[in-house]
């Protein structure tokens, strides 16, 4: 588990995973965004062994591979011309160019996993709630009543299936036309009930006054720390890619695969941000192992 | 008020004759910029419903409605293809309006992706039923809505619109982020989801046809007990 | 001056200003007192308690006063502020998705600072005993967990009067003793003003120091439950009165129709009525009614469930609901399953009429196995009530519904429903939103529409919950009419006086399984807990009575 990652505010978390986003879909270059897959990848194997990431495998291998195949398939454009099938050219720009866009959705998609891990429900809200907080009241009282509907839905199909209205038998239209009847009782019964939803609120003073919010989460020392270093790796890497390193050129000539020393540091710039919850993890670590070996 | 009105026309108008001049300019970065444009607007519109007063009622309606949307897939695991969540939105933003429908769509999206897992995929469901329900409420007094042929082709529209809505995070992942269209690569792609699109459409279809005179009715009859009067 | 004054209270709802809600109504509360409003449903109670608490008055026309310290309640310096609100149903008044966010919700609203609610979250939780479920998600939690909850978060923000509608009625017997044991300890060790609706009375008769009876919006009387109780014998609708005050009463009219009892006497608990049974002569053991009822009893199954394996999720780990269950159901009988929550009992009753499939084990319906029934044909044979009748309506008339139903099964002509309706005297709810009905009334509506299409076994799922004495009494008439017709009913309940008067056998299930099963006299004089007042009451005794009209015949044949 990377639980020192986890410990930190919500926010400098969010700030990580969306720097994360940003930085694949500007660095497009197969070699870089292999690093980047490989640093991921790492993160989820000392998390959890993979255990979270292979609910995702058939998504992740269908789009990657789809994206792969079909790229080639529809793109004629390009200079290298691999073979001809059938008159239908396949280049090489079209298969870099498809293996970037599977590249960089599956890491994408990766990183989503790692994200929904570490950014719970909770953490969520509570950000909203700094930010929008009637928007995240909104959402507070979606999320409660979410699991409510499930289990009223659950009783409706129950006592509808015993009356003999049922989803399970019959035509597509009558099927059809049965479940959205459920839903039509749903509807119909929790508005009835929400109001007392609403009186529960106003007894508990709701709209009376200003709002102040519980802080589940501290912005403490070492979260302004962090976050100063993300960001000054951040805006390295954004100067550079403005100025035109660490980015394949593909049409309408093809830029040389090869990475320049400038474009080298950048990596490493690079792999020192995506790296960041390893970091914390391993520098945690050490600062335990140091204590113990003092004592 | 009539004033007010035509200044946000002048503004729609604005950003749209820019966009087109911005995509014109640097057709590089059209893509950039109008994921710009669309970002934007989402969070202003969140900044308006931050800014209104909204009391207990109102926000337990539209978390009841948001939270209905969410799970109305449920009875129909065992029938494919069916998207009803896209109906119940449409309902609401008929019933409660633009901004009610927008929200309810967005909250709809939102809870349901934190709960089953974000992904990609998130923000562009998030934007298509918020604006299933912003365009249903803006619809919603239009003679065409009230007749049978104008809600066909609301549904049908809809089917297809939220399929394409929802491939713009693949379509990205075709044209990379030089924001360069090629329709010969496009074209296969939309084909093959608009399998999927025309069951949406005509799902929306059997719902409006069989169901939106009962459910207006309903949403009406809660809208005035709600104390929700316009 | 009393600490709340409530001086000619008239309310009219805006759509009803023939009939008053509350009409002329006066009453004073004490600081500290522990009050007990109850009376039939639509008497006042809620509306009563709604008035009093600013941020939830309900819309429509008001004269008379509601003086709290002497203020009225727009006044500064009334502390109407300090009115914490419980409502009925546990479910609908969380608000949050986590258990800290709802204990925190109200705090944030006065707008506290952190450090403030951190203090006032933890001290409560401490007091309830609940840190293990801070960090839960609400809607893991019990029924009777949830109203704790609830309890909790108003409590946050220190009022110093509480006002509970109905506080119990959704939940079970142990739920609901332990949350009104919570509201004595509030009311006992830290002198909180209660007030609280509730019409089971048994539970809180004891510990009230002030019980209001009301009926049509009024006051029909009110002081201290002994007086309260004397003074409806004679009077008023004896339904209300516990049974063991109603057994010492009996029997003392019987010994002297004109002795006016002397009203410090009357027991209230079991403990007091000891006390006086002491004194009173006990010989028989007289059940011979009994007797004549279980030979009229067909014998032949009707349902009969073989070594039956249940669990909602397949895989190893998911707990299995129902595990090696054999069970039978006679023709013409009405069983009554008991026992706690999540023993199985709603699912037994899910499996019979095909909603769930079973993993393991037969049920037969007349000899013909489950599997081999269509839905349609088990749609007509076995009538199923939920817990909640709400859930049964698609219509938003009970006319319509009825209209529905007989579209659906090929009814044509309307004079069955008509006679139904009328035989269950809801004839006058016709044109009616079933969501407006009183939990009886609605009840009774579902029943019509089960009952329009001539099912031949009834399977209810707890149908006294949340019924008030008058309702439930009528629910028991029905039961044994729709018998005497050759219904086979078939039902769970948490209601042991219920199941007791009303029951031909009782079962009790226990993880999965029933563990005893016998009709009620055994049933209960082999349980030491779950068993009814009476029977607690006349324990020692030779008596065998379960019910209190058993008690009095058996009283009656021993003294004579």
């Amino acid at each position: 588990m990377i639980h020192r990652f986890q410990d930190f505010h919500p926010f400098l978390t969010f700030f990580y995973y969306c720097g994360a986003i940003l930085l694949i879909m500007l660095f497009q270059h197969p070699t870089i965004l292999s690093v980047v897959l490989f640093i991921i990848l790492v993160i989820h194997f000392i998390d959890d062994g993979f255990r979270s990431l292979r609910r995702w495998r058939v998504l992740i291998f269908t789009t990657g591979i789809l994206i792969l195949v079909l790229n080639p398939l529809f793109n004629e454009r390009g200079r290298n011309v691999l073979f001809e099938v059938f008159g239908h050219r396949v280049t090489l720009e079209a298969l870099i160019y498809g293996g970037i866009t599977a590249l960089s959705i599956i890491t994408i998609i990766a990183l989503f996993v790692s994200y929904n891990e570490v950014m719970t429900p909770n953490k969520l809200l509570f950000l909203f709630s700094k930010f929008l907080p009637q928007f995240a009241i909104l959402l507070m009282l979606t999320l409660r009543f979410i699991p409510l509907m499930k289990r009223r839905l659950e009783d409706i199909s129950a006592v509808q299936q015993s009356k003999g209205i049922s989803v399970h038998e019959g035509k597509w239209r009558s099927k059809a036309k049965n479940g959205l009847l459920y839903v039509q009782v749903l509807l119909t019964y929790s508005l009835e009930e929400a109001i007392q939803t609403a009186d529960s609120m106003n007894a508990r003073e709701y709209g009376q006054g200003k709002r102040s919010t519980y802080e589940h989460f501290r912005f403490k020392k070492s979260d302004g720390i962090a976050l100063a270093f993300l960001s000054i790796l951040i805006f390295i890497l954004l100067m550079g890619r403005f100025n035109g390193y660490g980015y394949l050129t593909i049409y309408p000539v093809m830029g040389s695969l090869q990475l320049s020393a400038l474009e080298w540091f950048y990596v490493v710039v690079l792999s020192l941000f995506y790296s960041f919850p390893l970091l914390v993890e391993g520098g945690g670590y050490l600062k335990w192992r140091l204590l113990k070996s003092i004592i | 008020m009539e004033n007010k009105q035509k200044l946000k026309m002048a503004g729609l108008l604005a950003i749209s004759v820019s966009l087109v001049i911005i995509s014109v300019q640097w057709i590089d970065y059209y893509l950039w910029f109008s994921f710009g444009v669309v970002i934007s607007a989402f969070f202003l519109f969140l900044v308006r419903f931050e800014r209104k007063v909204i009391d207990a009622r109102e926000i337990v309606l539209l978390a009841v409605l948001a939270a209905i949307a969410a799970v109305s897939r449920i009875p129909f695991a065992s029938i494919p293809s069916v998207q009803p969540t896209t109906f119940v939105v449409m309902m609401a933003g008929f019933v409660f309006g633009k901004e009610s429908g927008f929200i309810i769509g967005v909250v709809a999206a939102l809870a349901s992706n934190m709960i089953l897992g974000q992904g990609p995929w998130t923000p562009w469901q998030m934007i298509a039923w918020g604006l299933v329900g912003f365009s249903a409420g803006l619809l919603r007094n239009q003679t065409f809505m009230q007749k049978t042929w104008g809600k066909v082709v609301f549904g049908v529209v809809w089917g297809f619109l939220f399929g394409w809505i929802m491939n713009m995070w693949g379509l990205i992942a075709f044209t990379g982020p030089e924001g360069f269209l090629d329709f010969q690569v496009l074209l296969p792609y939309f084909m093959g989801s608009a399998l999927f699109d025309s069951m949406h459409a005509v799902s929306n279809v059997i719902f409006l046809l069989l169901f939106s005179g009962l459910w207006v009715s309903i949403l009406q009859r809660f809208k005035t007990k709600y104390g929700l009067l316009e | 001056m009393a600490f709340i004054e409530i001086n000619n209270l008239t309310f009219n709802y805006p759509n009803n200003i023939n009939a008053p809600a509350l009409d002329e109504l006066s009453l004073s509360v004490e600081k500290g007192q522990f009050i007990v409003l109850f009376g039939p449903s639509g008497c006042g109670k809620s509306t009563l308690l709604r008035l009093l608490k600013k941020e939830i008055q309900p819309h429509g026309v008001l004269s008379g006063d509601i003086l709290f310290n002497g203020h009225t309640l727009d006044e500064e310096g009334s502390g109407s502020r300090e009115v914490g609100f419980v409502f009925q149903d546990p479910e609908n008044q969380v608000v949050a998705d986590q258990v800290l966010h709802e204990l925190a919700f109200g705090l944030e609203n006065q707008g506290l600072p952190t450090n403030e609610m951190r203090n006032r979250i933890a001290e409560m939780v401490h007091f309830m005993g609940a840190e293990h479920l801070l960090h839960r998600k609400t809607h893991e939690l019990s029924g009777g967990q949830k109203q704790q909850l609830n309890l909790a978060s108003v409590l946050l923000m220190q009022p110093s009067v509480l006002l509970l509608d109905e506080p119990t009625a959704q939940l079970d017997p142990v739920s609901s003793r332990e949350f009104l044991d919570m509201i004595v300890r509030l009311n006992e060790e830290f002198g909180l003003t209660v007030i609280m609706a509730e019409h089971r009375l048994e539970e809180v008769i004891s510990v009230a120091d002030k019980i209001v009876m009301m009926d049509n919006g009024r006051v029909q009387i009110a002081g201290n439950p002994k007086q309260v109780v004397n003074h409806i014998w004679n009077k008023a609708d004896k339904t209300y009165i516990p049974s063991i005050p109603s057994f010492y009463l009996q029997i003392t009219k019987e010994v002297d129709q004109h002795h006016q009892s002397v009203v410090e006497d009357i027991p209230l608990t079991v403990k007091e009525g000891k006390n006086w049974l002491q004194s009173q002569p006990f010989i028989d053991n007289g059940r011979k009614s009994e007797l004549n009822k279980a030979e009229e009893i067909d014998m032949a199954d009707i349902v009969r469930v073989n070594n039956l394996f249940f669990q909602y999720e397949i895989g190893k780990k998911a707990e299995l609901i129902l595990k090696e269950l054999d069970f039978s159901l006679r023709k013409g009988e009405i069983y009554t399953l008991l026992g706690g929550n999540g023993s199985g009992k709603s699912t037994l009753l899910k499996v019979i009429c095909g909603i769930h499939k079973p993993q393991r084990g037969k049920v037969y319906i007349y000899e013909k196995s489950l599997k081999r029934w269509t839905r349609n044909e088990l749609a007509k044979s076995i009538g199923y009530l939920p817990q909640n009748p709400k859930l049964f309506f698609i219509q938003d008339t009970l006319e319509k519904e009825l209209q529905y139903t007989m579209e659906q099964w090929d009814i044509e002509s309307p004079y069955e429903a008509t006679t139904l309706l009328e035989s269950l005297g809801i004839s006058h709810l016709r044109h009616k939103h079933p969501y407006d009905l009183s939990g009886g009334e609605l009840q009774k509506a579902a029943l019509a529409c089960l009952l329009l299409r001539k099912p031949e076994i009834l399977l209810l799922d707890e149908p006294t919950k949340g019924l008030d004495p008058v309702s439930k009494k009528q629910l028991g008439k029905i039961l044994i009419q729709l018998q005497s017709n050759g219904m086979t009913v078939l039902m769970t309940s948490h209601d042991v006086e219920f199941a007791a008067k009303i029951a031909d056998r009782c079962g009790m299930m226990f993880e999965g399984k029933i563990t005893s099963e016998s009709e009620p006299a055994s049933f209960f004089r082999g349980n030491f807990f779950y068993t009814t007042m009476i029977q607690r009451l006349l324990r020692s005794t030779p008596c065998e009575a379960v019910t209190l009209e058993e008690a009095v015949q058996s009283w009656k044949i021993s003294r004579n």
